[in-house]
């Protein structure tokens, strides 16, 4: 039973964060310490909106030598539409605490 | 050291993570090796074993919706069962004048009412209030809101609180106390998985 409520505040970051820039391949890393999210929080999150269909990624080769493969997020045309509807914050000061 | 100890914690992410999220895992290892700063390491593969367990728990959330129903409907039928007590117990020690045939011809039924009648009425009281909390917390849970696990949490503790007073009352209950209050496993199991499923900030909708 699908139930409509606000996106969480750590949700908005990251669906505003990749808003910024559409068009570009983000990393995990860069959308870290761009939100302020640590990697338990902003991985399920990904997989969420991956699942919802807000997201896409695909598998980019590294720059640096001998590392594996960098996986990569944008948002898909109905994250864009999401993320354009979403009050852009005064101050993004994002909570880890669960709301 | 601190490469083996990150080495451990994505081994142990990659056994709890589901299979069918290895791309997520695998996704995550892709940006672990690119982290240049151990303590920064450290943080993202502790991040990577939160972020296995998170998913591990959405996927058994239709566990964790059973169980706030399942936990709601026990909690409102200790609570019924606190009021029948208290009807039934407060009806005996209305009637000083009941005899012990008057309730069976049970062994044990003449120490049973005289268990019933020494019983003080203040401690028979409070049995009304921990229904009530039970109820409220009953009705919070299927509301899903965070008092839930308070006011159910209240009402087991002043439970308990009164069993031990009963056990150490000269006249009192000759239960053990894992008798008294065994009633409370179930809250106290159930409580806990629903509030570990409640802890995922990422099991809230977008």
């Amino acid at each position: 039973m699908a139930r409509n409520r606000a996106p969480s505040p750590q949700t908005c970051a990251v669906l505003l964060a990749l808003a910024a820039q559409p068009q570009a391949w983000r990393y995990g890393y860069d959308l870290m310490g761009e939100t302020g999210l640590k990697s338990g929080a902003l991985y399920p999150l990904l997989i969420r909106l991956s699942d919802q269909g807000l997201l896409e990624s695909e598998w980019r080769p590294s720059v640096l030598a001998g590392r594996p493969p960098r996986h990569a997020y944008r948002l898909t045309a109905h994250g864009m539409a999401i993320a354009s509807a979403l009050p852009r914050p005064a101050a993004s000061q994002i909570s880890e605490q669960p709301a | 050291m601190i490469n083996s100890l990150c080495a451990r914690l994505l081994d142990h992410a990659a056994r709890v993570m589901p299979g069918p999220r290895q791309t997520w895992l695998n996704a995550m290892h892709g940006e672990f090796a690119h982290i240049k700063n151990p303590l920064a390491a450290i943080a993202f593969a502790l991040g990577c074993v939160q972020a296995s367990y998170l998913q591990r728990i959405r996927d058994m959330m239709i566990f964790a919706l059973i169980t706030r129903w399942v936990l709601a409907a026990y909690a409102l039928f200790c609570a019924g069962a606190y009021l029948l007590a208290t009807a039934l117990l407060g009806a005996i020690k209305a009637t000083p004048q009941i005899k012990p045939e008057d309730l069976g011809t049970d062994p044990g039924t003449t120490e049973s009412l005289s268990f019933i009648q020494a019983y003080p009425a203040w401690q028979l009281a409070v049995f009304v209030p921990i229904a009530g909390l039970l109820v409220m917390g009953a009705i919070q849970l299927v509301r899903r809101k965070r008092s839930a696990l308070t006011l159910l949490a209240s009402g087991a503790a002043i439970a308990v609180l009164l069993a031990v007073l009963d056990l150490s009352r000269a006249g009192g209950s000759d239960w053990p106390l894992a008798m008294s209050t065994g009633w409370l496993i179930p809250i106290i199991a159930l409580a806990l998985v629903w509030w570990l499923s409640r802890r995922a900030p990422d099991l809230k909708p977008a």
